[in-house]
């Protein structure tokens, strides 16, 4: 029975399979943690961390013909770490951009930043260092989404087995140093991809 | 006798539980009011710790370009003779420099200070939402709360959700 139980344990600690659509939906599932949201004051902060596994599905539309190009694609991209940052304000009905803007200037300057500086102002805090952004894409959405979407990515720390906190401090945000937490576990727990 | 007793003491134990269960009921922490001591509240967040230690060092900067700035008119003042244009000029660019330094300083920690409240605002919401609190009240020694049952104090489980929360969890 002892032993049953044992091997039952490692059986159920073990991550699951999916296939490639489940696993997308797997990973964007805020109840898995590696989907975040967290509001602070009027604006809402939501990061979805990205496997390198989940940009492959996306990249392939959900379609991996073989093992083979997955584990070619994925070596080929853990050189770095990936997350989408989405802003937005509480207010649904307010544009995250003419959030408090009070003249067209404000606006161009406001537009400016977020388009390069704000890269500056992202951090990642991994194994106890502070990485800085490494690439940064600002999504173009000509004003049909009231949110911002930022493509970040983050070199990735050697050997880290601790848990990954994205910082955002900005001026322009005044909401002090905001951190959103992926837990390792999470990342550990996140099933493999059924080919 | 024995059958008696038993039953006797099971109706005595159900009893003692309910009596249990009922001063419970009746017990404060039913209430769905609480107070946080607010000034502990900003001193212990880690955003605020944060903040000063950022301050401290920047504030160690300045101290630095003014006390050098400060011995080299010190120096001009020992060795010139007459009040030479360079000695004044050095000390209007120190009184400058201490004057802007100041008002920096005092516009930064304004604006980062309301950052830290607003998340502080942001977390003590979602600690209220969490617990099923109608109120958290603010005891900040001016008069608002003139007096509360220190069982209701909550100031340390806040501390440690607004810093967790802090933390990014």
């Amino acid at each position: 029975m002892f032993i049953l139980s044992i091997i039952f344990c490692v059986i159920s600690c073990q991550p699951k399979e999916l296939n490639p659509a489940e696993y997308t939906e797997w990973v964007k599932d805020y109840s898995h943690g590696l989907h975040k949201m967290k509001t602070v004051g009027d604006i809402v902060f939501d990061l979805q961390c990205k496997p390198v596994e989940f940009i492959v599905v996306n990249e392939q539309k959900g379609n991996i013909p073989d093992k083979e190009l997955l584990d070619t694609r994925v070596n080929e991209l853990s050189k770095n770490q990936y997350y989408t940052l989405s802003l937005k304000v509480k207010d649904k009905t307010v544009d995250f951009l003419k959030y408090k803007v009070t003249s067209e200037k404000e606006f161009y300057e406001k537009l400016y930043y977020y388009s390069f500086a704000f890269q500056n102002d992202i951090f990642l805090e991994d194994g106890g260092k502070m990485l800085p952004c490494k690439l940064f894409h600002f999504e173009r959405s000509y004003d049909l989404k009231k949110s911002r979407t930022f493509e970040l990515s983050f070199p990735a720390a050697e050997n880290s087995t601790s848990d990954k906190t994205i910082v955002i401090n900005s001026k322009d945000l005044n909401c002090g140093p905001v951190r959103i937490k992926i837990n390792q576990d999470d990342l550990n727990s996140t099933p493999r991809i059924k080919i | 006798m024995k059958k008696t007793i038993i039953p006797l003491l099971n109706i005595a134990l159900i009893l003692f539980g309910v009596a249990l269960l009922l001063s419970c009921g009746g017990n404060n922490n039913d209430t769905k009011t609480r107070y946080i001591i607010t000034s502990k509240i900003f001193k212990e967040f880690k955003g605020t710790k944060e903040l000063e230690k950022k301050f401290v060092a920047l504030q160690d900067k300045q101290k630095y370009i003014l006390d050098s700035l400060g011995l080299e008119i010190q120096t001009l003042e020992k060795f010139s003779r007459s009040n030479s244009g360079i000695l004044f000029k050095k000390k209007q660019t120190y009184d400058q420099l201490s004057a802007q330094f100041s008002q920096s300083n005092q516009e930064q920690y304004k604006q980062y200070s309301e950052g830290i409240w607003k998340q502080i605002n942001q977390y003590l919401n979602d600690y209220g939402k969490e617990n099923h609190l109608s109120y958290i009240y603010g005891a900040d020694g001016t008069g608002s709360l003139m007096y509360a049952d220190s069982t209701l104090n909550v100031t340390e489980h806040v501390i440690a959700f607004i810093n967790k929360k802090y933390e990014g969890d």
